[in-house]
């Protein structure tokens, strides 16, 4: 007890991160399910692209002698969402579009081809360029900010220390949620966008663009996919193009936490399981009395999917539908 | 060439000399020539041909088995290197019974499975941990360990039982929820078996970890060790025969019906009587036993283990097989089966060799790399141009005559009887 | 003798009550249509009774034993088959093995007998065959016994759902606007073929079905539902007379015009 409670601090602020990491992505595979009811395989490859986009758009600069700041991260936010908002639209265009009245499976297959196409592209780059695909990138900033030692009723709680850059990824993390609720619920795009969701041959007959909705919302989600790849190379340092597979599945977890479609839902999410992931590979060792470290910190989050699945299909807040006959 | 189409499915003794051509020639020149690829290739497409004659099924299958049996082993028995062939057709036998597997789950229940790979793990541990020195270590005050290569044979049946049962723990919550969700599930599945084969060293050491199991013996019987690719792959003939058998024999049976009706429509099937849960559960099951079987064999062939042997890669790998030949279409799945594994253990080897060494192509570059590139336009290119896979699945067809003729009968019977239906 | 008998049975979808307290009374052997705009809530009252859905309230009893609550093929199994109004065949299946799904529960293949085939196994197969020959055969699809289901017209995909449905062999079999999109030809041949069924094997008919002269000349009695009530009942001569019924078909307007 006092052990896990002395590094919660730590743990509370590293799990927030990857949560807010996580909540991010969430958002995109649930507004893609929201309006397809298709499972985007590929939006986990969407973030790594985005990751490594960023990576090498800070080695341009660094090559060309542009000093690391605020602006560029902020321009590198820019371009590699918008780079990753085409990609997610293409891919929209190109492997889903003409599966739209196809059985379900069929999608689902080409889904998880675009995610393989990615991942080798990313791969063959990478490796090509640095002769490694496994990179580490240039983190703008390192500083750390420490919390010193307290105690709390008698128990002694261990310094924690933030990198400065934390708080940009949860600052950032934020405001792209903040900013999507407000798009989506009152400008007259997000309202189409629900509208499609709810129903799209209604919404057809009223008149919206049911293709350019879908494309729409293809770009924002991937769009905002890459931007946390960005910020999570920042982050994290070192990525390969495997990172989306795993992250993507957690991310995918939290989505249906939340209740698939349910962008707030998936926002809660993200935050749960990210905070549930650092508490769990901080401290199985500790509950377990050894026998499980944190190598099963993974399989902790697919046990939370499956027990949703089973207990919670429609997510904590939403109720169950009903397919019509 | 529509002429030279229809001339083979026109004339019988086109069709015979034809196979038999090319059964003399690519079984002759691989056994004379210390290495020769297209050769083997020109072999197997012998067996392509012969489902495309238009001979009885008694015919194609013993010309198949007499070719499987006796002129590969024979054609690839010319010199040592020429085990490579073997080891080749042992996987390829390998990856098509798993394929045969995964195609009852996906392509006749239409359930996506992405972590079929745990199945074969599983079959590939339970035989690995018990027959090698690693059960002595695991039970130390028991005599009975290892149990050595004659073991295996019952490990076979073992292999499949453990796999079922996983497949139905797994089942019995998970395919409860909707349908898509399955594939995201499985998929975790999948990782999660893995991750614990890489960490079982501790508390207890079961699986030796990232480390894997060596010294798993090789099959043994009446004395005699299976040690050569050549001799391992009658033992992976014989599985796969049976499994090709029993896939046949669901197909067109009360289990086989229920699968594709679920595939097609949740709703309708369950109004005509057909449990959902159970009879999901019965494809997936069987899929793995299928699947667990093969692990035992891998096991035995390869003499070890490690969880590096079952990545997500695995578990696409035999999508794509099953998704290439065509979903729920039987020999579709073995075609496409072949081919991927062929492609996979030789030909872009080859071509990587080939580039590598006398192009000087930075390695970079090699085919045998861009497995998932290839895998993945071959699972978006069929999504699109072609759902049904290179040889489409075929409904069962019946003789009305037949059916006409027997009824009349039967009609006039049960005037007598007066039992109607 | 009544058959099936629903008590006040409910159901709500979120804030919507599609279907409100109905009870309704099916005699064996008897057609029954039940009639009323559209949404008035006839298809989810033949979930209800398939168990697709699960009333909210109320019990539905078949031979007097109670069915409320259990899972759709369960209901299949005691006697109830039914068609859908938006066709749900086995699209890529042939349209003989669309009749032989449908005789599923009357099938006792086991595993090793199908694994090894026995004499038995081959027998009941060959059975099933030619018995879902002959009901192709009673419902006028012979001649497509190799088709793929959906390649059919869609007048022959109806009545393959009907022959689907008699596969099962019923008691009760529900009919969901069996003839929406059928020509005149086509809609006299199913009158003849529902009068022809309930004749034959004593069949309890339930049909939902806004072909007014088909509903007018087979049916016994007739149940208008509107907005999930229950707003009329009788023969066919009543409703047809019932203010009420052309009311709800109508508008409020068209009885004062
Ligand atoms: N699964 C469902 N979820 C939500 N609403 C439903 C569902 N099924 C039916 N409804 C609604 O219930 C009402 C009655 O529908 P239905 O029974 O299909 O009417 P009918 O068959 O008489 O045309 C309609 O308003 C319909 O939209
Ligand atoms: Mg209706």
């Amino acid at each position: 007890m006092q052990e896990i409670l002395s590094t919660l601090p730590q743990v509370l602020l590293d799990g927030l991160t990857l949560g807010a990491i996580y909540a991010v992505v969430a958002l995109g595979y649930t507004m893609v399910y929201g309006i397809l009811e298709l499972i985007n395989f590929a939006h986990g490859e969407i973030f790594m692209a985005g990751a490594f986009i960023g990576t090498a758009l800070l080695f341009g600069f660094v090559d060309i002698g542009l000093a690391l700041n605020w602006v560029t991260l902020v321009l590198v936010l820019i371009f590699a969402s918008l780079l990753t908002g085409v990609i997610g639209v293409g891919i929209e265009r190109v492997a889903y579009r003409p599966l739209r009245t196809a059985p379900k499976l069929i999608p689902l297959i080409s889904a998880v081809g675009i995610s393989f196409i990615l991942q080798d592209v990313v791969r063959f780059v990478a490796e090509y360029k640095t002769g490694n695909y496994i990179v580490t990138g240039q983190t703008i900033f390192e500083n750390k900010i420490a919390i010193p030692a307290f105690s709390v009723g008698g128990y002694e709680v261990h310094a924690s220390a933030i990198k400065s850059n934390t708080l940009i990824v949860i600052g950032i993390a934020v405001l792209i949620m903040i900013v999507l609720d407000i798009f989506v619920n009152r400008t007259k795009w997000g309202i189409a966008m629900r509208a499609v969701a709810q129903d799209r041959a209604t919404a057809a007959l009223m008149g919206i663009n049911v293709n350019k909705v879908i494309s729409l919302t293809f770009f924002i989600g991937s769009a905002i996919g890459g931007a946390t790849g960005v910020l999570y190379a920042q982050q994290y340092a070192t990525i390969n193009p495997f990172i989306g597979f795993i992250l993507g599945l957690k991310a995918f977890t939290a989505a249906v936490l939340g209740g698939i479609g349910n962008i707030r839902g998936a926002m809660f999410g993200g935050l749960l399981i990210g905070l549930l992931e650092v508490f769990a590979a901080a401290n199985l060792g500790i509950l377990t009395g050894g026998a499980l470290g944190a190598e099963y910190k993974d399989v902790f989050a697919f046990i939370i999917l499956i027990l949703v699945l089973i207990f919670k299909p429609a997510g904590l807040f939403g109720q169950a539908v009903k397919e019509k006959v | 060439m529509k002429k030279l189409t229809s001339l083979f499915s026109n004339s019988r003794t086109f069709q015979s000399v034809l196979i038999l051509l090319i059964v003399l020639c690519a079984s002759t020149s691989l056994y004379l020539m210390d290495k020769s690829v297209t050769s083997f290739l020109l072999l197997l497409c012998s067996f392509l041909l012969l489902y495309y004659t238009t001979f009885s099924n008694w015919i194609k299958w013993g010309v198949g088995a007499l070719i499987a049996f006796a002129v590969i082993p024979v054609a690839a028995s010319g010199g040592p290197s020429q085990q490579v062939y073997m080891e080749v057709a042992v996987m390829a036998g390998i990856y098509i019974a798993m394929a045969l597997g995964l195609n009852i789950v996906v392509g006749f229940a239409g359930l996506l499975d992405l972590g079929f790979v745990a199945f074969f793990a599983l079959g590939a541990y339970v035989y690995g941990i018990f027959a090698s020195p690693q059960a002595q270590a695991l039970f130390q005050n028991s005599s009975i360990f290892p149990l050595g290569g004659e073991s295996f044979w019952l490990f076979i049946i073992i292999g499949a039982l453990v796999a079922a049962l996983f497949g139905i723990i797994l089942g019995v919550p998970v395919l409860r929820v909707k349908g898509d969700y399955l594939a995201i599930v499985t998929l975790g599945f999948g990782e999660i078996i893995r991750i614990v084969f890489n960490n079982l060293d501790k508390p207890v050491n079961i699986t030796n970890g990232a480390l894997g199991i060596s010294g798993i013996p090789q099959p043994k019987l009446f004395g005699f060790t299976f040690t050569q690719s050549s001799h391992i792959y009658f033992v992976v003939l014989i599985v796969l025969g049976f499994v090709i058998y029993a896939v046949r024999r669901f197909e067109d049976s009360k289990l086989g019906r229920s699968w594709k009706a679920i595939r097609e429509d949740e709703i309708a099937s369950q109004a005509m009587g057909i449990p959902l849960v159970k009879t999901k559960l019965w494809a997936f099951a069987l899929g793995a036993s299928f699947s667990g079987m093969m692990g035992v064999l891998f096991a035995a062939k390869n003499q070890f283990v490690d969880p590096t042997s079952f990545t997500l890669l695995e578990s696409i790998t035999i999508l794509v097989m099953v998704i290439l030949g065509g979903m729920g279409s039987v020999p579709g799945v073995i075609l496409g089966a072949a081919i991927i594994s062929i492609l996979n253990l030789q030909i872009l080897t080859e071509i990587t060799l080939f580039l590598t060494q006398n192009l000087h192509v930075p390695e970079v570059f090699s085919p045998a790399k861009m497995q998932r590139l290839l895998f993945g336009l071959v699972l978006v290119g069929i999504a699109i141009y072609r759902p049904q896979g290179l040889i489409p699945a075929k409904n069962k067809t019946y003789k009305i005559a037949d059916l006409k003729a027997k009824l009349t009968q039967k009609k006039g019977k049960s005037k007598e009887t007066t039992t109607s239906i | 003798m009544s058959m099936l008998t629903a008590t006040s049975i409910t159901k709500h979808f979120g804030g919507l009550t599609a279907v409100k307290d109905v009870s309704i009374n099916f005699e064996k052997g008897s057609i029954t249509a039940v009639i009323g705009p559209n949404g008035a809530g006839k298809t989810t009252f033949f979930n209800m009774i398939t168990g697709i859905y699960s009333p909210d309230g109320g019990e539905i009893h078949l031979d007097q034993k109670t069915i409320t609550g259990l899972k759709p093929n369960f209901i299949a199994e005691k006697g109830i088959a039914r068609t859908f109004q938006n066709i749900r065949l086995f699209k890529e299946m042939s349209v003989l093995e669309n009749v032989m799904v449908g005789m599923h529960i009357h099938l006792n293949s086991g595993f090793l007998g199908t694994l090894f085939s026995t004499p038995k196994v081959r027998a009941e197969e060959e059975q099933a065959r030619y018995e879902a020959y002959s009901l192709l055969e009673y419902v006028g699809l012979a001649d497509w016994v190799n088709h793929q289901a959906k390649n059919l017209p869609y007048g022959a995909q109806r009545k393959l759902e009907i022959a689907r449905a008699l596969a099962t062999h019923p008691k009760v079999l529900l009919l969901d606007e069996p003839a929406a999109g059928m020509n005149p030809k086509e809609t006299t041949e199913l009158t003849d073929l529902i009068l022809q069924i309930r004749d034959d094997k004593q069949i309890t008919i339930i049909l939902i079905e806004h072909d007014m002269k088909l509903v007018m000349r087979i049916s016994e009695q007739i149940y208008v539902l509107d907005h999930g009530q229950l707003i009329a009942q009788g023969v066919p001569e009543e409703i047809r007379n019932n203010p009420n019924v052309i009311e709800a078909y109508l508008g409020k307007s068209a009885l004062s015009v």
